[in-house]
């Protein structure tokens, strides 16, 4: 038995950009390039890269939702593409992802009870105790349970992201995978989400995957912080190593920029 | 000093719902000379978008101007026609770059459109229009004239969008959040680009943002709004540096940093529903400082120090000088 819980082993991804006259890609983007990534139980890991750097390619290959057109994803040590039946959806199960704006990742026709109800129903976690369940949720989560009658549209971004991390804990996962969960909030609401990220880390024992374009986000949340650009990872270590001891010039070009823009902010004290 | 190039005086907005009257701006003034630059920064529904889009005479058809004035070089621009007002006098800059432009059109045929409004043949309007892509930063110009918005990257996006706003040498140019959906890598490039143009074109600026620590980068004057009103404006460094107002401390507080690492405080409750009548300092209910039954009953006047402004009831009374800005 392996000590990761996730893997990604020499994963590449290409994406068409053009067809030919039968369908093959006489075209394509290598959005991610022989990329290999593991992941701790109970570590917060970050990444950390631009538009187009792959981060979130990668975040959807460790959820199942890209298959990788060479390289394999490991869960428990298993290829996720071997695992059958009852293997195969506890994998799913494990791996849960919320993305980055929940007005989008939301059915917009169903009440915030029947989104929590469908995901506990398939996971086949729904029974007389329901109502109490969804009630657990959503104190989880920091939310008012009247919430539960709305529908994703009354809802402010920092509530409905709330419902959006309320439905992938619904199904007990070990890892989630957040994809800019933060990046279409305000700084306040920010703040928010992020606190209460931490304390479910806690609470629940989750590995986290958290990705961002901002390097001062992924600091805050993790441990570890993988770089990416092009596809590729250029540096990984110790959150603290990567900031106070950048290797690679495009991290450097990261911390720089952001320091630029952050100055007066950097320097006051606390 | 020089005359202002902008005042607003007393704005109230509300947008008429079905049912009820939401009071979005509950009375903003200030004043901007050429040139200058002032960001308004605040939390979703503060009223900071709903006061950008009054005064580039863009508001909703549900939104309506209970009270006050705009005048941009002296005309009041809410008695005259929008046709001469907006890209004329003031520009908006969207804040959704990506829904900004009619997929249909090509760059150089929008830049025809606008250019033409002022009477400018197509030859010349694309001269223009080239020159100006040029003097952002595009190093083929004619290739974006040619492209559709589907073609050009966000950031390239961005830069057409500035192009078209300064297309028609307006007064005054505000952005809608322009570092807010795009990349930390990006936002120093879109921070740059509105520096460029604050210079090179002298044009005042108005920067809606919920971001308090790049006001900095990008403004010489920061205001803070809260539930439709300015709590607190003055130099954006030292309104940084040195907060005064209870909430502009803790908005400053929930902002992470790289270098040091600071434990996040987030702001606790919510903002106030500004569909109901609000009694005393709207930011009471959350704030740690109260001082007592008068921040509840009272609405806190403005107090004044060093360039800044502060409304707040931790500096009323006999102690002026508490205030060292």
């Amino acid at each position: 038995m392996t000590r990761y819980l996730l893997e990604a082993l020499n994963v590449s991804v290409y994406y068409a950009l053009k067809r030919g006259l039968l369908g093959g890609a006489i075209y394509d983007v290598k959005a991610l390039d022989d990329v290999t990534l593991r992941i701790e139980e109970g570590e917060s890991l970050g990444i950390v890269g631009e538009s187009g750097s792959g981060k979130s390619t990668l975040a959807k290959c460790f959820a199942g939702l890209i298959k990788p057109a060479s390289g394999k994803i490991m869960y428990k040590g298993r290829d996720i593409y071997s695992l059958k039946g009852e293997d195969y959806r506890e994998y799913r199960r494990s791996v849960q992802i919320v993305f980055q704006n929940p007005h989008t990742s939301l059915n917009p026709m169903m009440r915030v009870r029947d989104t929590l109800k469908d995901v506990l129903k398939a996971s086949g976690k729904w029974g007389k105790d329901g109502e109490r369940k969804l009630a657990e949720l959503m104190k989880a989560v920091g939310l008012r349970e009247d919430i539960l009658n709305m529908y994703p549209m009354e809802l402010s971004g920092g509530q409905a992201q709330r419902v959006a991390i309320a439905r992938a804990l619904a199904v007990e996962p070990k890892v989630l995978i957040l994809d800019e969960p933060t990046s279409a909030l305000d700084v306040s609401v920010q703040a928010q989400i992020l606190e209460l990220l931490k304390s479910l880390k806690k609470t629940y024992g989750l590995t986290y995957v958290f990705i961002s374009h901002d390097i001062a986000v992924v600091r805050y949340m993790s441990d570890r912080i993988v770089v990416m650009h092009k596809g590729k990872i250029v540096e990984e270590g110790p959150s603290s190593d990567i900031i106070e001891n950048p290797k690679h010039e495009y991290t450097r070009s990261l911390i720089r920029d952001l320091i630029k823009l952050y100055a007066h902010i950097e320097e006051i004290s606390t | 000093m020089k005359d202002p190039m902008l005042v607003v005086k007393n704005l109230k907005v509300s947008y008429k719902l079905k049912d009820r009257v939401v009071r979005a701006v509950r009375g903003v003034s200030f004043k901007l000379v050429e040139g200058q630059s002032l960001c308004i920064v605040g939390e979703s529904g503060c009223g900071k978008s709903t006061l950008g889009y009054a005064i580039s005479v863009s508001l909703p058809p549900n939104a309506v101007i209970e009270e006050g004035e705009i005048l941009v070089n002296g005309v009041n621009i809410l008695k005259t026609d929008p046709v001469t007002v907006r890209g004329k006098l003031v520009s908006l800059i969207p804040q959704d770059v990506g829904a900004a432009l009619s997929p249909l059109n090509t760059i150089g045929e929008v830049f025809a459109d606008v250019l033409g409004s002022i009477g400018g043949g197509r030859d010349s309007s694309l001269k223009v229009a080239s020159d100006i892509l040029k003097s952002l930063g595009f190093s083929d110009p004619q290739r974006i004239l040619k492209s559709y918005p589907h073609e050009l990257s966000g950031g390239m996006l961005q830069r057409v969008l500035i192009a078209l706003a300064i297309s028609l040498n307006p007064k005054v140019i505000i952005a809608d959040e322009p570092t807010s959906m795009v990349d930390a890598s990006l936002r120093r490039e879109v921070v740059d680009l509105i520096n460029t143009i604050r210079y090179n074109y002298s044009v005042t600026t108005i920067i809606i943002t919920h971001d308090i620590a790049i006001a900095p980068s990008l403004c010489d004057i920061t205001a803070v709004m809260y539930a439709g009103k300015i709590v607190e404006i003055g130099p954006s460094k030292s309104l940084i540096e040195k907060p005064l107002h209870p909430y502009t401390k803790m908005l400053s507080k929930s902002i992470p940093r790289i270098m040091k690492l600071v434990e996040l405080k987030p702001i606790p409750g919510l903002p106030p529903d500004l569909g109901s009548p609000i009694k005393g300092c709207p930011f009471a209910p959350r704030c740690p400082d109260v001082v007592g039954d008068l921040c509840y009953n009272v609405e806190p006047e403005e107090y004044r120090a060093g360039g800044r402004s502060v409304y707040c009831h931790l500096y009323g009374g006999a102690s002026h000088d508490t205030i060292s800005a």
